[in-house]
């Protein structure tokens, strides 16, 4: 599912050029244009394909996508789909000090495997409250963040959690940490013609994390989420990753907030400023839902509720 | 009580008809295929106002599978304008299942392909190009009323639908005698009511006898009858309208679709093709129906003590750009002119106004939600100004069982209950007085709890005298069901009915009443669903509408199985040469008190229906009897002052809920819904009760997630389940309800209309996060409580995070 | 699932379709814009699982792919190739109704019915998972499927019976 909100950011900011964009709020489609599908079998294949065709499209689990072509905000004539590529077929594993996953692996796979809810617990929470069990068991983690939408309870996750993408391209396999993946709304930093194959995510010991949303209903997007990461040594803070959804135009890090807290104990003092500095200086997009003053503010409660929530 | 003399009725029996959609083996419109059927999209306006400068196919007819494409003008040439309810001027709208040189709402259809395929309409859609100029739009009813503002029907010349006063009672008198007048605004806001399934329709014209068969899910369909005929210029008896046994819910909102009907008939005429219509979801959200936007200018005359006195209203009623069913809704509020309050001096003027927003009609509830909303919110108001507890106010003004059955000033005749035997039990059911010591608790940890009530009345089996209000010479008024009951040539009692189900468990409930008559198993009586106004009975009024289906078909259906009784029994008099008097109809048999002689059902209809020569002489074949009923209302028809007992039965339900508000988020959290209802006699309390929640829970969403927000150039933000989220089991609170139940002074059978529900939680909802926050001195005057609302609201009082 | 092997990636605007539903196999060509619900209800002819929405919101279209709850109305036709696939009409064997059917009767847990058969199919697979789930549980397996009429509460008890009932068979 897309995230309304970024869509309004978008067609306000750029309201010509994406015209029709605003057919999301008039679209009387709920079929898709004609498309012609390509089905490889690897991942040399897909990238292969992606090469040659300058306007196909990915599809992995298609919950973000197949809305968008049914409403007909979006429709590519050529889709890629990843459902037949071998080497990122759903799988999950601890290769000590982080976990792997593949781009397939879906939500619900994610939310209740073992390792990553003992290591990774704000993923699986994050994974957990995607949309709804339908959604869940479709949707693909490879899809959610290279959608690029900065409501995904994924992307977000991710962020705070300092994920690593490993992605093949027509030039052969590359590394790139998560942060700067996001480049603004519904865009990343991957090349027309490569393809992530999973995700690398750290864990240690001394990681404290979790995600928090608040949303219309619970399976619609966040109005505000934050994934919080703090890495403690003794009683206070050594490192600290927070990662802001529904912010701005991407994901965001709050790097100020993150700097603060460094060192320090988590008060309640040191919390509620650390929330302050989290969305000083923000200026989220507005919706139907939630004015960008509204949702500056629900995102610093959920950082402070969420830095409050950490057993510390 | 001698409530349930009942057998068959007031048992909570397993709904047999739930079989077919648990298996999937139900059939709903969209489950008909016709060979050779094509499909209908329609191209519709991305505007709210603007003239159509030029409308291009050609692009749209030149792609693969495109049968056909029309346009207002072509409707224009090929119908009549629908009919409208009100008089001149404005009645002088022309009004057409597509737009006609000008757009009126977002979303207004402006054009509708025909295509082989359903992918391929939509295809072809996308490529018909309209060239728009954009008009000034109106929005508010307040707005459109003031000079120089846009007119959204230029031939009416006004954007006025109707204006209407009641004056009731003394008002002045009241004034004068009050202590305090208290004044405000008050504003009820515009949702959708959103069956499930979408409305459709499909249509086949049939050639060699000139007549056309429309399936549709229109909940009225022999009321919408001289809507599409007049359009189409055909006499009623060449178009069937059909029913599928199974309609996907409706909530008033089906009612409308005779515009889509209209068009799919004249275009499957047109090329002698069946043709298929069903709403995508966004379509039904921005044009299916809405439920009426309206503004209360009140004052109230109370005494000390919290009694009212009188009240004086000015109330603007927004029903979009076309009034349809409307203005019926500026006069259907008036069932409940005085809410649950004994309060005797009322006036109201009443206008009803056009804006370029979509078009409003019947919505569970319909007009009388809005007005039950100002009422317990008036009821908190004044608790507040005057320092009284809002429990105290409300039955410092009740109305009294023994003034029951009860005329108000308005003319409706309530039909018992005891309102205020069933607010205590709600008080004590909600555990008021523990939940107000918890408030004083909570607080001091800023934590914010609130409690509200409200009352409705659901009124049910609607008089149409009270459209002459609106126009005189409006040809309609009154009532009435047809009902035919029965025993076919193999012995099986069959029932039969003009109204449909749309989720009400027609078959079950029916068979009960029936049951009734024939002292014999529901079980073992075959009620049909679905309509056809060839084969099926029905009257003029027929339909699942109103809340009138378990009082006037189920009356119906009782007199009908009642003249059949006769029959039978006069037959087997007859044939066991008996007294009739001494004759008892049971289990599928009549037997004699007397010798203990009996005969079956079977036995006599073989010889009823075939063996007609064994017949008593004068006795008509068959064992079959039709009944239409048409109830009295009493105040049949309004008198001068628009007094008129506009329905028959008064069901009504008192609300409690109890909230927190997380004041920095603004985020509500039900954690305590108790109801309490007197739905009279209840013929399945299964089925009662299962309407009741379902109508609460609508209120909760109505009050908490339902919104449909236009933004300042009529675009609509809130078109689908994206933006116009329902309700989800995670919110969806659990519920206390409870039956204080009491026989209808005015229905055959005592039962009393239920499911409507009046919106009921949208006022306690918002009583209860008004007395939540009332640390902060938080007003609550709208029926919608969004949390941008309360957030803003909040943030005005000075809350800080 | 069997996957084929293609020699060379080519584009394809109508895909061959196979699929096994309700234990008897499908096949078709279809364009590669089907939606999976049109396959199962135009050419399957398969009418229980229903449309509701246009946004994947309502989940009256839901079906059990491989095993696995989805909706049928976000999942091209060519993506269920190969796959097995359960509705509402497999749901009860020999005319006997399945555990959670009798319990959607017993508890009236329907008005309309048009909800119905996706619900049906979240609950079914939710017990599958969870065979004993609390009522939170409940909520958040059936939050995908909207509803209504009914404001859940007879569904939430239909499913807390079945599952007494062992409806997770």
């Amino acid at each position: 599912m897309e995230s309304l909100t970024l869509l309004f950011f978008v067609v306000e900011v750029n309201f010509r050029k994406l015209f029709k964009l605003r057919g999301l709020f008039n679209s009387k489609h709920m079929r898709p244009a004609s498309f012609s599908v390509f089905r490889p079998l690897s991942l040399k294949e897909a990238v292969g394909v992606l090469s040659e065709n300058d306007d196909a499209k990915v599809l992995a689990g298609g919950q973000s996508l197949i809305p968008m072509m049914k409403l007909r905000v979006f429709s590519p004539p050529k889709l890629v789909s990843l459902q037949r590529v071998k080497e990122i077929q759903p799988k999950i594993s601890d290769e000590g000090g982080y976990i792997s996953i593949n781009s397939l692996t879906t939500y619900e796979d994610i939310a209740h495997n073992g390792d990553i809810r003992q290591k990774l617990p704000a993923l699986a929470k994050a994974a957990g409250e995607v949309a709804d069990q339908q959604i869940r068991n479709r949707g693909t983690i490879g899809g959610n963040v290279c959608h690029g939408d900065s409501a995904a309870n994924l992307g977000v996750t991710l962020l705070a959690l300092g994920a690593t993408l490993v992605i093949e391209g027509v030039r052969g396999e590359r590394k790139a940490g998560i942060d700067g993946f996001h480049t603004g709304p519904f865009s990343v930093a991957l090349e027309h013609d490569e393809v992530v194959k999973r995700f690398e995510v750290p864990y240690d010991n001394s990681s404290k994390q979790t995600f928090m949303k608040i949303s219309k209903t619970a399976t619609t997007w966040p109005m505000a989420s934050v994934a919080v990461n703090i890495s403690v040594s003794g009683s206070t803070v050594a490192k600290a990753r927070i990662a802001l959804g529904v912010a701005g135009p991407t994901v965001l890090r709050a790097h100020r907030a993150e700097a603060y807290l460094e060192g320090k104990s988590l008060s309640a003092d040191v919390v509620a400023k650390a929330a302050e500095l989290a969305v000083d200086g923000l200026n989220p997009p507005s919706d139907i839902h939630a004015d960008s003053e509204y949702r500056a503010h629900l995102l610093k409660v959920l950082t402070r509720r969420s830095l409050e929530s950490l057993e510390v | 009580m001698a409530l349930q003399e009942y057998k068959w009725m007031g048992k909570p029996l397993k709904v047999k008809e739930d079989v077919y959609p648990i298996t999937g083996k139900a059939t709903y419109l969209d489950d008909i295929d016709i060979p050779g059927t094509l499909y209908l999209a329609y191209v519709r306006s991305p505007v709210a106002h603007a003239r159509i400068k030029r409308i291009d196919t050609s692009k749209a007819l030149a792609h693969p599978g495109v049968v056909y494409c029309v346009t207002g003008e072509d409707v224009k040439k090929a119908l009549s304008p629908f009919m409208e309810i009100t008089e001149p001027p404005n009645g002088r709208i022309y009004d057409y299942p597509l737009a006609v040189d000008k757009v009126r709402y977002f979303g207004e259809p402006v054009a509708a392909i025909v295509a082989t395929s359903r992918y391929a309409a939509e295809d072809a859609a996308e490529l018909v190009e309209v060239e728009y100029e954009q008009l000034g739009c109106v929005l508010d009813a307040e707005e459109a009323l003031k000079p120089g503002a846009p007119l959204v029907h230029d031939e009416a010349g006004t954007n006025l639908v109707w204006r209407g006063v009641w004056d009731l009672g003394s008002v002045d008198t009241a004034f004068a005698q009050a202590d305090r007048v208290i004044k405000d605004k008050i504003y009820f806001h515009r949702y959708a009511p959103i069956p499930l399934e979408p409305s459709g329709v499909l249509a086949a014209y049939d050639e060699s006898q000139d007549s056309l068969t429309i399936y549709n899910m229109i909940p009225m369909p022999m009321f919408v009858i001289p809507m599409i005929c007049g359009a189409l210029r055909m006499p009623p008896s060449k178009v069937r309208m059909i029913h599928p046994p199974n309609i996907g819910g409706s909530f008033g909102g089906k009612i409308m679709s005779y515009t889509h009907a209209t068009l799919v008939a004249l275009l499957a005429k047109t090329l002698k093709k069946p043709v298929k219509y069903v709403e995508t979801r966004t379509e039904n959200i921005e044009s299916g129906t809405h439920s009426n936007e309206r503004t209360f200018h009140v004052e109230v005359a109370v005494k000390k003590d919290g009694t009212i006195l009188g009240l004086r209203a000015k109330i603007y009623d927004n029903c979009g750009a076309y009034p349809r069913y409307e203005p019926a809704g500026a006069v259907i509020w008036s069932q409940v002119t005085p809410g649950v309050y004994a309060v005797k001096n009322i006036s109201i003027e009443f206008a009803q106004v056009m804006t370029n927003k979509g078009p409003t009609s019947p919505v569970r509830g319909y007009s009388r939600l809005q007005h039950n909303f100002m009422w317990e919110k008036l009821m908190d108001i004044v608790a507040r100004e005057l320092g009284l507890d809002p429990a105290e106010v409300r039955l410092r003004n009740l109305i009294k069982a023994a003034d029951m059955p009860y005329t108000g000033p308005s003319g409706t005749i309530y039909d018992g209950g005891d309102y205020e035997r069933v607010f205590r039990k709600l008080l004590d059911a909600l555990e008021y007085t523990k939940w107000r010591k918890l408030q004083e608790e909570y607080r001091a940890k800023k934590r914010y709890i609130g409690i509200g009530f409200s009352a409705v009345i659901d009124s049910a089996a609607n008089n149409f005298g009270q459209v002459k209000i609106i126009n005189k010479y409006f040809p309609v008024s009154g009532n009435s069901e047809a009902a035919m009951v029965m025993i076919d040539q193999g012995g099986q009692v069959v029932a039969r009915t003009g109204t449909s189900d749309t989720g009400q468990s027609h078959a079950t409930t029916f068979a009960q009443i029936v049951a009734e008559e024939l002292d014999m198993d529901p079980s073992r009586i075959e009620f049909q669903r679905g309509f056809d106004s060839v084969s099926g009975v029905w009257a003029a009024h027929s339909g699942a509408y109103a809340s009138r289906s378990a009082v006037l078909a189920g009356t119906a259906l009782a007199l009908a199985a009642r003249k059949l009784k006769e029959k039978v029994v006069l037959l087997a008099a007859n044939l066991l040469k008996e007294d009739p008097a001494n004759l008892v109809v049971k289990d599928g048999k009549v037997v004699s008190s007397q010798s203990g002689k009996q005969i079956s059902f079977e036995e006599l209809a073989l010889i009823a229906w075939s063996d007609v020569l064994l017949l008593p002489e004068g006795f008509e074949p068959g064992l079959v009897s039709y009944y239409v009923y048409k109830p009295d209302f009493k105040n049949n028809l309004p008198d001068p002052k628009n007094r008129i007992n506009n329905t028959l039965t008064y069901s009504y339900t008192m609300h409690g809920t109890v909230v927190e508000v997380d004041a920095e988020t603004a985020q509500i959290k039900i954690l305590k819904h108790v109801a309490v209802s007197d739905p009279g006699v209840m013929i399945n309390p299964l089925v009662v009760e299962g309407q009741e929640a379902g109508a609460a829970i609508q209120g909760i969403e109505a009050a908490l997630l339902d919104n449909l927000e236009y933004d300042d150039n009529g675009v609509l933000l809130a078109s689908n389940f994206w933006l116009y989220p329902p309700i989800t089991t995670q919110e969806a609170p659990n519920l206390e309800i409870i039956h204080d139940a009491t026989r209808s002074t005015s229905s055959l059978t005592g039962v009393r209309g239920v499911g409507e529900g009046g919106g009921g939680p949208v006022g306690s909802l918002a009583n209860a996060v008004e007395d939540a926050l009332s640390p902060f001195g938080v007003k609550i005057r709208s029926s919608h409580l969004s949390s941008k609302y309360l957030y803003s609201l909040l943030k005005k009082s000075g809350v800080k995070a | 699932m069997a996957v084929q092997k293609y020699s060379k990636v080519e584009p394809e605007e109508n895909v061959r379709v196979s699929v096994k539903i309700n234990g008897r196999v499908y096949a078709e060509t279809v364009e590669a814009r089907m939606l999976l619900i049109d396959f199962i209800r135009d050419v399957a002819k398969l009418k229980g699982s229903k449309i509701g929405c246009d946004t994947t919101s309502c989940g009256a279209c839901t079906v059990i792919v491989n095993g696995r709850s989805v909706k049928s109305c976000t999942m091209f036709a060519f993506e269920a190739d190969g796959a097995e696939i359960l509705t509402v009409e497999g749901l009860s064997a020999d005319d006997k109704l399945h555990p959670l059917q009798e319990a959607f009767w017993n508890n009236h847990a329907l008005q309309c019915g048009y909800c119905t058969a996706g619900m049906l199919m979240s609950a079914y697979y939710l017990l599958k998972k969870n065979p004993h789930p609390t009522e939170e549980e409940i909520r958040k397996g059936l939050a995908g499927n909207i509803c209504r009429c009914t404001g859940y509460i007879n569904i939430i008890k239909a499913v807390k019976e079945a599952a007494s009932k062992g409806g997770s068979a």
